[in-house]
């Protein structure tokens, strides 16, 4: 289940940054951030990023964990991709 | 200079992409398929379902080769896992001086056992392990020729991923950059999308795909520094070392105590295959290798023993730096470490491979289709990149479905049964490429995907209706292998159908030039 979880945290992590770009901030928030708080999402969505890797690494051992994480940063990235355009479409 | 450069490499990606994408397609397709190679044969041999605990049934298959097999030269026996329930013996026979080479089929020296040592009634079929195999030897051709045609290809994707990554220069800004019902603008979005989203998985399985078969591509360090290519394996692979037949007869050791030392002596690692040189012999010995899931290498560790009085007497020899570099790599690619979840990560990764040399395949002719002179009548190139790409994209999902019912639909003691498995993917594929050149372009690509989706929908129907395992008896005793299959197949048929039904309702009008499409044109 240490997969599940890992994934949740990079959708997490990609959610972050997905919403601090200028692009897709309308989209999430319906409204424009500052610049700041953009910031901010950038730097959590980094951190929880760079924790998957720690949790993975922890539970799985360093070497397995590292593989998972790169499977784990496609799966989340794959899914916040699908939310957002779930959420792109609703809007329109 | 700069521009001139990106531009250089865009070209170097779409060419070397379009050359070899159609087998990058194929390579990526059953690639993928094989790392659930075992669950296929398992689907694909339905006789079998009881499993056995390793250390017993290998003592019966020892008990089954010694009475059918005594005089081979080596035995070779992989014991019931968890991925695998049965046990899978083959042996070699000894070649006798003076008797001609017998040409042998692949039955005539290999048996599926059960845990009691008995032949289990299976249908002849090659399973995932042909798919496995297809995926760097291809088939219809002399393996040498298929191996230096893949590892051409494999070069190709290489420059491909490379030129790629510099052609698409707003990596980060389009990170999440999908957008639907654009046309041209929307293959590109998921061409990028889906390489970049797994792009360390696809740097990683093309080189290291590579690597695998370094030594035939590369032979030259090898031919400076032995006489003969066999020295060089018999240097580094000491434990697989030919031992001299004595010609005086010994019983063997049990099994079973030695596979408790070895199992101690890897901190409980599993016994991935048991091999016995000399049975019967006094010089016999049993090397036992750990099972491919316990490390991330390759190259498990061995540890051999003398068969008559069960002393250890050799081990895997310690690996340099280089060795265990490839050993790790090799395993990296084919992932038979990895446990379910890291298993599913490595599938929807190669799904995502094969989206991205698809849709790339599919790209090339939307961008060049605006440009035409004549919109209605393509130039030959043109036309032949069409009709290849549904053969490609559409014609070998369809003969995998195909190999999937012949399964099931070809009587069972059939001579040449696996083969015609076989045939009947490549029989589909080549209809599939057959029907894209006879019909009309769109027409073809609605038809060729709604036939695929048609045959992946029939083989869980095709399964219910020939063997007593399927969906509902599955949901009720619990055979997830059973389960987990039909629910693929529902999914791919799904998948298929619904681009069958996107390329059914999509109109090609020709669009007015935005500024959106001046950009693609330079990109």
């Amino acid at each position: 289940m240490i997969h599940a979880l890992a994934i949740i945290v990079t959708i997490l992590g990609f959610a972050c940054l997905c919403a601090a770009m200028a692009r897709h901030r309308k989209d999430v928030f319906g409204h424009i951030l500052t610049a700041r708080s953009a910031r901010r999402l950038r730097i959590a969505g980094t951190i929880a990023l760079l924790s998957a890797l720690a949790l993975d690494m922890t539970c799985l051992g360093s070497a397995y964990g590292a593989v998972a994480w790169c499977g784990h940063l496609t799966a989340g990235a794959a899914l916040v991709l699908t939310g957002l355009n779930r959420k792109a479409a609703r809007r329109k | 200079m700069k521009d001139g450069f990106r531009q250089s490499m865009a070209a170097l990606h779409t060419w070397t992409g379009l050359l070899f994408g159609w087998l990058l397609f194929a390579m990526f397709v059953t690639g993928t398929a094989a790392y659930f190679q075992e669950e296929i044969s398992r689907w694909m041999r339905p006789e079998l379902v009881a499993t056995a605990p390793p250390a017993p049934a290998t003592q019966a298959a020892i008990r089954w080769l010694q009475s059918t097999q005594p005089d081979a030269e080596s035995w070779f026996i992989t014991p019931p896992s968890a991925r695998n329930p049965a046990t899978e013996v083959f042996w070699q026979p000894r070649i006798v001086d003076g008797e001609p080479h017998a040409r042998r089929r692949r039955g005539d020296t290999s048996a599926t056992l059960d845990g009691d040592g008995r032949v289990v009634a299976v249908r002849e079929t090659r399973g995932g392990f042909f798919l496995y195999r297809f995926h760097f030897d291809l088939h219809y051709m002399p393996v040498l020729w298929a191996r230096y045609l893949v590892g051409i290809a494999a070069m190709f994707m290489l420059v491909a991923i490379l030129s790629g990554i510099i052609t698409h220069k707003k990596i980060f800004a389009d990170f999440f950059m999908l957008r639907f019902g654009k046309g041209q603008r929307s293959w590109l979005d998921a061409h990028n999308v889906t390489a970049v989203f797994a792009l360390p998985f696809y740097l990683m399985i093309t080189y290291t795909g590579l690597v695998t078969l370094a030594t035939l591509y590369m032979p030259w360090g090898i031919t400076a520094n032995y006489a003969s290519p066999e020295t060089f394996f018999a240097d580094v692979f000491p434990d697989n070392a030919e031992v001299a037949h004595t010609g005086v007869a010994a019983p063997l050791a049990p099994v079973g105590p030695l596979m408790a030392v070895a199992a101690q002596r890897w901190g409980g690692a599993a016994i991935g295959s048991v091999q016995i040189a000399n049975p019967g012999d006094r010089s016999a010995t049993i090397t036992l290798r750990q099972a491919a899931n316990s490390a991330i290498g390759a190259r498990g560790e061995s540890l051999v023993f003398a068969g008559v009085t069960g002393r250890v007497i050799g081990s895997s020899a310690s690996q340099g730096g280089a060795m265990a570099t490839q050993s790790v790599m090799v395993g990296l690619h084919a992932g038979r470490y990895a446990g379910w979840g890291l298993r599913w990560l490595y599938f929807l990764s190669g799904i995502g491979g094969t989206i991205m040399v698809g849709s790339g395949l599919v790209l090339w002719t939307v961008k060049r289709r605006a440009k035409l002179p004549d919109p209605m009548r393509p130039h030959f190139g043109f036309r032949l990149v069409e009709r290849l790409n549904i053969a490609a994209i559409a014609g070998l999902p369809a003969g995998i479905a195909t190999y999937f019912l012949a399964n099931r639909l070809l009587p069972t003691g059939m001579t040449e049964r696996a083969e015609w498995e076989i045939h009947s993917l490549f029989l589909t594929w080549g209809a599939v490429l057959l029907w894209a050149i006879a019909r009309p372009y769109r027409r073809a690509w609605v038809e060729s995907l709604a036939l695929t989706s048609a045959l992946f929908a029939a083989v869980p129907v095709v399964n219910a209706l020939t063997v007593p395992r399927d969906l509902l008896s599955g949901l009720m005793t619990g055979d997830w292998l059973f389960l987990a299959f039909d629910m693929a197949m529902l999914l791919l048929a799904l998948g298929f159908g619904q681009a069958a039904r996107k390329a059914a309702t999509v109109t090609s009008k020709p669009r007015r030039r935005t500024r959106e499409t001046r950009e693609m044109a330079a990109a």
